[in-house]
């Protein structure tokens, strides 16, 4: 009964932080919620001098908290400060996903960075500077974050220096752990990235104990290097290839959003077999990220419609085919895309128009992902306040970043391999697994 | 560039072989294709394996090209099935090049595999009457579409054990009725425009393929969609008989995406997954979905 009612606390967020003492709901609700040492008060009189006495008490503890910096959380009590070291973030600005997509973690206004200033001195300026990029939102899409943080991780690893009499593999290994963690706290990292660290981990652990520093540094190197060409540059070249041939004169392609690396080099590749064609660029709020991917086709000198996501049924009546980006390809042959990708494709599948997505299999995830709640990454809710949102309603937002298609409105995956039926992602992950799959040029 | 009259005599050498085999022995076509291009790894001189590849190439393009021109030989059929049962044989060779250094171990083995993948094809029309007929059950009523020896082949031998009738489209029809008339079986020719009219009347769908596509769907004659999108909305089970070296590495994603030349008359249309039930290959009964698993393994 003394502690205060921690659920209470922060099931509101908003509210001032409630010093220890009292429980928050406590006074509405009338019933005092002091410690069971005290007597209870019998008379009606006596009961109001009570929650007089609180209420005072209470005022004077607020005041004092404000006073001394509203840092501290109600459940470390008023007596204790935070533990030495360890920042605490402010209450007020950090939401707590709850309801549907409480499983989920919440989104994070303030980066890694000012939270901890203390780790910045331990952590490598290339992996430093690429997690402030990751948490501004400057380096975005899957292929790029993973590019980049194979790029950031072979600066680190040229600085890298075993200390004494540790095994190489261990310490370097984690090492790899502790950079991409650190970037995992600037934003929850990507299938891609995901991908990368774990054959980048796999190199670490095939190591011999005999191993010296210079070779593992190299075999680390070597192995970011073929890892960037083989399966991200080579795989999406292919890719890009393989769905242009699909693209004739005379069609008119849908793409959502930004597109992503490899349905730009898509479109450039069908530009360069001098096919002509039309793109409609469908785009959704916040991230209107399909504006650049309009500068990139004007680039091109290719045609370009822009229309919104609640035009889709509109524009996709006259569609020849949609060419859509992913984060990943799940076994089930589901794919995770930017938010809006799977409402196109559903439109585009009621009006039997093939919708390809575009996936180098080093994306392909093992895991089945049936919707889009059971995992997902939760943006910036402010981003979703529009200028005349009336000013008395707060409602609270939700900023889903990605969706999941479903395998029945995909028609075919283009992979580095050809073209893949949904059903069939299943079958080439586990021949990329076995390593029997080579890509076919 | 023009052939040598050497490889030019090599070149009508093989297409004799390849024609024989087609009109005297009725084989299917990819099979004799690959009969042909054994023919010609026999008879190479070549000395190492890129030349030996390059051999097959120049037989594939040869049997091709001469096919094409040649209207009676293919049966009004398209250069797809020849295409893909040549690509398998070319796949076959590939592979056996990786395992092997020396080149006469090479030429050994990949004449020995060469040879089984020949007599295995020859063999598939029988394996696949095997798989397929307990799926015409006594009494029912099938269409057939086409005149596919596959399909035949099933129906031949389910006749053996079991009484049935069957309703066959007209554009083959009396050359499929005088093949069944041999079977004892009764057979029905309708017209085309009448599929949907008898389709409550019957029990199953059996088709033949031309070539069946890396999702699993077929491209056939022309019609075939059409008494597949019926059947679907009446409920009637699809089957198609397929040799699995009638796999072929495409991915039409719409009609337009076939090799048609006459677009206003095509001879083959694409039937999607979706309305096929069953596959009856010499690899097994597949459902679509499977069919580009098995493609996966077969060309990895």
């Amino acid at each position: 009964r003394g502690r205060p009612d921690r659920r209470k606390a922060m099931a509101q967020p908003a509210s001032e932080a409630t010093p220890g003492g009292a429980a928050g709901g406590g006074e509405a609700q009338g019933v005092p919620g002091k410690g069971g040492a005290s007597k209870k008060p019998t008379t009606k009189a006596e009961r109001r001098a009570l929650q007089e006495k609180q209420r005072a008490a209470k005022a004077a503890a607020r005041g004092e908290a404000v006073g001394g910096g509203g840092e501290k959380k109600a459940k470390e009590g008023s007596a204790k400060g935070p533990p030495p070291g360890k920042a605490v973030p402010e209450k007020k600005s950090v939401p707590v996903s709850s309801g549907i997509v409480g499983h989920l973690p919440p989104f994070a206004r303030q980066s890694m960075l000012t939270r901890c200033p203390r780790i910045s001195s331990e952590v490598h300026p290339a992996i430093l500077s690429l997690g402030l990029r990751y948490a501004s939102g400057e380096v975005d899409g899957a292929n790029m974050r993973c590019a980049a943080m194979l790029a950031a991780f072979k600066a680190a690893i040229a600085d890298y220096r075993c200390p004494p009499d540790v095994a190489v593999s261990r310490d370097l290994d984690k090492k790899l752990k502790s950079m991409f963690q650190f970037l995992v706290e600037c934003r929850p990292h990507s299938v891609s990235m995901g991908a990368a660290i774990k054959h980048l981990r796999a190199v670490v652990a095939r190591l011999g104990p005999e191993t010296t520093e210079d070779e593992a540094k190299a075999a680390v190197v070597d192995a970011v290097e073929t890892f960037t060409h083989q399966r991200l540059a080579l795989s999406g070249r292919l890719v890009a290839d393989r769905g242009a041939e699909k693209i004739r004169d005379g069609d008119v392609v849908l793409t959502f959003g930004a597109g992503g690396d490899a349905v730009r080099q898509l479109f450039a590749a069908a530009r360069r077999d001098d096919k002509r064609f039309r793109v409609v660029v469908v785009d959704a709020r916040p991230a209107l990220a399909g504006r650049a991917l309009l500068s990139f086709l004007r680039g091109l000198d290719l045609e370009a419609t822009y229309v919104l996501l609640n035009a889709v049924a509109y524009a996709v009546r006259e569609a020849t085919t949609v060419f859509v980006g992913a984060e990943a390809v799940y076994s089930n042959g589901a794919a995770l895309a930017d938010a809006g990708t799977a409402a196109l494709a559903l439109v585009a599948a009621t009006h039997n128009v093939p919708v390809l997505v575009c996936c180098e299999t080093y994306k392909f995830h093992a895991k089945v992902q049936l919707d889009s709640l059971s995992w997902n990454e939760l943006g910036d809710p402010d981003h979703l306040r529009a200028d005349d949102d009336p000013p008395d309603l707060d409602p609270s937002r939700l900023h889903l970043r990605f969706d999941v298609t479903p395998d029945k409105y995909i028609t075919a995956v283009i992979t580095e391999h050809g073209l893949v039926p949904p059903s069939a992602c299943a079958a080439l992950l586990r021949e990329l697994e076995l390593g029997t799959a080579q890509p076919d040029p | 560039s023009p052939p040598s009259p050497m490889e030019a005599s090599g070149d009508s050498a093989m297409f004799e072989e390849f024609s024989g085999l087609v009109t005297k022995e009725d084989l299917a076509i990819p099979v004799a294709a690959i009969e042909a291009l054994l023919g010609v790894i026999k008879r190479s001189k070549a000395a190492t394996m890129h030349g030996l590849d390059e051999e097959l190439r120049r037989g594939r393009d040869v049997l091709v090209a001469a096919s094409a021109k040649e209207e009676g030989l293919l049966r009004g059929r398209t250069t797809m099935s020849l295409v893909s049962g040549c690509e398998l044989m070319m796949r076959h060779a590939t592979r056996t090049f990786l395992e092997f250094s020396d080149f006469d171990e090479c030429k050994r083995a990949l004449l020995v595999r060469g040879e089984a993948f020949a007599r295995q094809s020859r063999a598939s029309r029988d394996r696949i009457a095997e798989l397929a007929h307990p799926f015409i059950r006594d009494g029912s009523r099938v269409l057939v579409h086409g005149r596919s020896r596959v399909a035949l082949a099933v129906l031949a031998r389910a006749a053996q054990s079991k009484r049935f009738s069957v309703v066959a489209t007209e554009s083959d029809g009396a050359a499929v009725a005088a093949d069944l008339r041999d079977l004892g079986l009764p057979v029905d020719i309708i017209a085309d425009a009448a599929v949907a009219y008898f389709m409550e009347t019957v029990d199953c769908v059996l088709l033949g393929a031309e070539g069946v596509v890396e999702n699993g769907g077929v491209v056939n004659k022309i019609g075939t969609l059409v008494v597949a999108v019926c059947a679907k909305s009446l409920d009637k089970p699809v089957y198609v008989a397929a040799e699995a070296f009638k796999f072929a590495r495409i991915f039409p994603l719409k009609q337009r995406d076939l090799p048609v030349t006459d677009t206003l008359r095509p001879p083959i249309d694409y039937t999607p997954p979706a309305y096929i039930s069953l596959l009856f290959t010499n690899l097994g009964v597949l459902t679509p979905a499977a069919v580009s698993d098995e493609l996966i393994r077969l060309y990895q």
